[in-house]
């Protein structure tokens, strides 16, 4: 049941033409909590971030948001509610990085596009919060691929959402910003009470970083729970096909997935 | 190294642009008077240069009657009245004719390169145009009189022409992460030649039929051929309301550069604001093509030009570009009329020597960008 403060979706259900990607899913994360969807590849995880953002509609079964319907609520309003993270902005912009921050405002500015003083403090703190005030000035296309991702996630937190949805956003990064891009997210989180929804790739940054993982498989959810009660189960460590062995984390004492090489490894 | 200023963000600014846009009066009123400065000053070189050059005192002595303080001295009575009327009733139509093309070519080419996140979209690229020309081939051709909120059968032909070309080059080039570059053009390349080639023939079929086939063939070259102020007297409030009615997408139209989910994630309902600028721009293609034939290019150089210069965004790229696009066809016209005086070249010759190099410039570079 949804309740007034959740984004949720409730058996959804999708196909693209007869292929069917995702079978009475029930997916949910409050304000305030990190959730993860993991899988292996081809099991459901971006259908299901892309039904929850209404960039799809499901075949069955029905998004809320706050309590209600997502189809119910105007584009702007849901705009004020959902923000999702891009995977890619062309990179080849000519905006300024302060010109897409202000892209943000767009659900709450009018047709002719002046800015209140809270939508100019909304823009000051996602600026800051990201670290990218002093990008502000300078061309998008200039900035490296780290630093549009950072005025990316800027963006989106200008539009003041209780939720954000980003589907795989360490994929391609190295372990520097890999580390730099979930703390950021996870400390932005908890500052504003966020309800976090991410596709992620990597089993084990799910582990470290986020409060609760949805286990996807042939398009259903197997699992739903913390991460060290779910890597503890075999159930759920066989959806990935993989011979695979779990260690605790010695310093934050959460599972880690490692693969079990063959004869021909290690 | 650009200077950094508080933007119409409030926040620090840098504009991306050659005519810097630094805190200083005199640059803001250079930045702000530039573009209509070159209008006027086009509009005046389109008035005195012709067959015949008028002196620019005369001009400015029948465009402001009541400025004779202007002029070094007042007019003898007789004399100028046949330059008058030469100003009144030829040059001047033809200049705002020409004003009225250009601007709504260039914001026409503005808006479709927006919504189809196609750097090469341009009226007449895409075969807007000469789905326009064929309406007004059939009204030409057939008898048919229709008048609407005060369309007249013309500009409706034109439109529905238009529109009906656009919609049909977009279906067969779209994908779901925008229309290609290369597809677009193609689709737009074929469709154009066919409705170019079913023109042509309706042209001498219809020659026979139609006294006033003399002025359609000349229509048909891309001769800016204004024979009334009646003709400008529809355009004219048209093509400004629309030019209005796209400045308010402006904001909308940057989002969708981000792409149309993100757009949607911001609040924009995408389809409805693509649809909509599409019967805009089309809109205004038939206008101007009521006006002049097909003159091409002009969609494609003008806002790149204006991008370089003043930025993408579109609150500013829209305007600018409607008064840099009346420039550029005025002056156009202008050599169309004293190139090979006294012979008249037709306009869409003079804007394709210009915009066709430009094209092949552009279409290298997004094949570097946009790698296909």
């Amino acid at each position: 049941m949804s309740s007034p403060s959740e984004l949720s979706g409730e058996g959804l259900t999708y196909a693209y033409d007869v292929r069917s990607v995702l079978t009475s899913a029930d997916i949910a994360v409050r304000g305030g909590e990190a959730v993860a969807l993991v899988g292996p590849n081809g099991s459901g995880k971006t259908t299901a971030l892309r039904l929850l953002a209404g960039d799809l509609q499901p075949r069955a079964g029905q998004v809320h948001i706050d309590g209600h319907p997502l189809e119910s609520l105007p584009a702007r309003e849901r705009a004020r509610r959902i923000g999702v993270v891009p995977q890619t902005i062309d990179p080849q912009l000519a905006f300024s990085s302060g010109d897409l921050v202000a892209m943000g405002r767009a659900p709450y500015v009018g047709v002719l596009g002046g800015f209140s003083a809270r939508d100019r403090e909304a823009m000051r703190a996602a600026l800051e919060d990201t670290d990218s005030t002093q990008l502000a000035p300078r061309p998008f296309r200039e900035l490296s691929g780290g630093e549009q991702q950072r005025v990316a996630l800027a963006m989106v937190l200008a539009q003041e959402t209780r939720y954000l949805l980003l589907d795989e956003p360490t994929t391609h990064l190295d372990l520097h910003h890999q580390h730099a891009l979930l703390e950021l997210l996870r400390r932005l989180q908890r500052e504003r009470e966020l309800g976090l929804l991410a596709v992620m790739h990597d089993l084990n940054l799910a582990a470290l970083y986020f409060d609760r993982l949805i286990v996807l498989a042939n398009g259903r959810v197997v699992a739903d729970g913390e991460p060290r009660h779910l890597l503890a189960r075999d159930d759920v460590l066989e959806v990935f096909t993989a011979p695979l062995v779990v260690v605790s984390h010695p310093d934050a004492g959460v599972p880690q997935v490692l693969l079990r090489p063959g004869p021909n490894g290690g | 190294m650009p200077e950094t200023m508080l933007g119409w963000t409030g926040l620090p600014h840098v504009t991306v642009s050659v005519v810097p846009g630094g805190l200083a009066p005199v640059r803001l009123l250079a930045r702000v008077t530039l573009l209509p400065g070159i209008l006027a000053g086009s509009i005046l070189l389109g008035l005195v240069y012709g067959t015949d050059a008028i002196p620019l005192r005369e001009v400015l002595h029948v465009l402001f009657p009541v400025s004779h303080a202007c002029t070094a001295r007042p007019l003898t009575a007789g004399l100028p009245n046949r330059n008058a009327v030469i100003i009144c009733d030829l040059r001047l139509p033809g200049v705002i004719g020409a004003l009225l093309v250009g601007a709504g070519l260039a914001l026409a080419g503005a808006l479709f390169q927006a919504v189809l996140r196609n750097p090469l979209a341009d009226p007449y690229v895409i075969g807007t145009s000469a789905g326009a020309q064929l309406g007004v081939t059939l009204v030409f051709i057939l008898p048919i009189q229709v008048a609407l909120w005060g369309f007249g059968t013309l500009q409706l032909a034109a439109f529905a022409g238009a529109l009906s070309t656009v919609l049909v080059v977009y279906l067969l080039a779209r994908t779901p992460s925008g229309t290609p570059v290369v597809t677009l053009i193609l689709a737009g390349f074929v469709i154009s030649s066919f409705l170019i080639s079913a023109t042509t023939l309706l042209t001498y079929v219809g020659a026979g039929v139609s006294e006033r086939l003399s002025h359609l063939l000349t229509w048909t070259l891309g001769g800016l051929d204004v024979q009334s102020w009646q003709e400008l007297a529809v355009s004219a409030p048209c093509i400004l309301a629309a030019g209005c009615a796209a400045v308010l997408m402006a904001p909308r139209l940057d989002l969708i550069l981000l792409g149309e989910d993100q757009a949607a994630h911001l609040g924009v309902r995408v389809e409805r604001l693509k649809l909509a600028a599409i019967v805009l721009a089309s809109l205004l293609t038939a206008l101007a093509v009521t006006i002049g034939g097909i003159i091409p290019f002009v969609g494609l150089v003008v806002p790149h030009a204006m991008r370089l210069i003043y930025g993408p965004r579109h609150q500013v790229l829209l305007p600018v570009s409607a008064v840099a696009g009346a420039a550029f066809v005025v002056l156009c016209d202008l050599i169309a009329r004293v190139a090979v005086a006294p012979s008249v070249l037709p306009l869409g010759v003079v804007t394709a020597v210009v915009g066709a190099p430009f094209f092949l410039h552009l279409l290298r570079r997004s094949r570097r960008v946009f790698a296909i």
